[in-house]
């Protein structure tokens, strides 16, 4: 119980730095209102100008390598679909109210970098995988670790510190975390998630992204966000202040089936991916 | 690495990265040695910094920013992941052989 009151507290206290995402929030209504068309959705996106040309940049990213330019929300909804856009307005929302955060103890652009990496890495194994909803997976690699943001952001000393025992003693900057406040950020995570009724794979992603066979619901969806983690810190792919590449489980590895072989294939994707995504993303 | 202003670029520093137009065109290519035209061209673009990755001699620094991880250094890196699982083997011989080097900005 004074788990999950510490984690009110902390959230209470640093909700303010990352806004719910309210278009995200107002197309996911529209979404379930049986009496939405096209047009609405449409029309819901281009009233915030700065959403809808991200989308479109997106759109027109090497993640998606449609045939000519993709140049109006119409386009996009019909290209990309419509769940699946939805998802990635989820996502260039939350990045963009991220990307406004400032500290003097970390780095916001390497922490973009890193949630974009691993993006983009579980985007590539889950459409490696057949998955049909792969935007999905994509949100759920951007935002496994705003928990650790909002540790920064609330406590920079502490968080300075422990950075500096990871660097100099190799204990893994998450187990220093839990021992210093006594909750995970991936349990603060999980809790905004939660508070801010976003979807529950999204929730359980972010609280067993370290532990993924412990989800009960999305083992899977969180395996591959776990993967994703390690190979975006193995190239690496900005960073989270973690200065060592994590563990990889073994019973969530060989879940997902990937042969050995294969690894070097999907990094290459995810590389080319990346590089694509980085100049238009942040 | 740095990012350097135009005005303090001079000729034979190296491009460490691709340089685009907002609309996503190839200006110059990453590893190019910057040549007069090239300093004309950026003011006139507009450009006010570039990354760059050396200033004397491209090609020894080039060699050095290429030079695959050593073991030791990857072995600190995975120091937390079991050395037996085949993927952890298979990663480290993708990151060793220096193929996903990149010139992180």
């Amino acid at each position: 119980m004074s788990n999950s009151l510490a984690v009110q507290t902390l959230l209470d206290e640093t909700q303010y730095l990352v806004s719910p995402p309210k278009v995200y929030m107002k197309l996911k209504a529209a979404l379930e209102d049986p009496s939405t068309d096209f047009g609405d959705l449409a029309q819901l996106i281009s009233t915030d100008v700065s959403i809808a040309a991200r989308l479109l940049k997106v759109a027109n990213s090497a993640m998606f390598n449609f045939p000519g330019q993709v140049s109006s929300i119409d386009r996009a909804l019909s290209l990309i679909g419509t769940q699946q856009t939805v998802d990635l307005i989820l996502a260039t929302e939350v990045l963009k109210s991220i990307s406004g955060i400032k500290s003097d103890i970390f780095s916001v652009e390497e922490f973009s970098k890193h949630s974009l990496g691993c993006a983009i890495s579980a985007r590539v194994l889950a459409q490696y995988k057949g998955e049909h909803d792969i935007e999905a997976h994509f949100v759920n690699g951007l935002l496994h670790d705003t928990g650790r943001l909002l540790l920064f952001v609330k406590y920079p000393d502490a968080q300075k510190a422990l950075l500096e025992t990871n660097k100099n003693e190799s204990a893994p900057l998450r187990a220093l975390e839990t021992q210093q406040y006594g909750i995970s950020h991936e349990e603060i995570g999980a809790a905004l998630f939660r508070s801010w009724g976003l979807p529950e794979a999204l929730v359980e992603c972010t609280a067993y992204h370290h532990t993924p066979m412990s989800s009960e619901h999305h083992s899977f969806s969180a395996a591959i966000v776990h993967v994703a983690d390690w190979i975006t810190h193995a190239i690496p792919m900005g960073g989270n202040g973690e200065n060592f590449v994590p563990a990889l489980d073994e019973s969530a590895w060989l879940s997902l089936g990937i042969p050995e072989s294969s690894l070097e294939m999907i990094m290459t994707e995810i590389n080319k991916q990346y590089n694509s995504a980085l100049s238009l993303l942040l | 690495m740095n990012q350097l202003r135009v005005n303090d670029i001079t000729v034979g520093m190296v491009c460490a990265a691709d340089i685009l137009n907002k609309n996503g065109q190839l200006l110059i290519p990453a590893n190019t040695s910057i040549e007069e035209k090239h300093l004309r061209l950026l003011k006139a673009w507009g450009f006010t910094e570039l990354p760059i990755i050396s200033s004397s001699e491209p090609a020894a620094n080039q060699s050095t920013t290429a030079t695959p991880p050593s073991t030791e250094s990857l072995e600190c890196r995975f120091r937390h992941n079991t050395p037996s699982l085949l993927a952890v083997i298979e990663m480290k011989k993708i990151l060793g052989s220096g193929k996903f080097l990149r010139g992180e900005m």
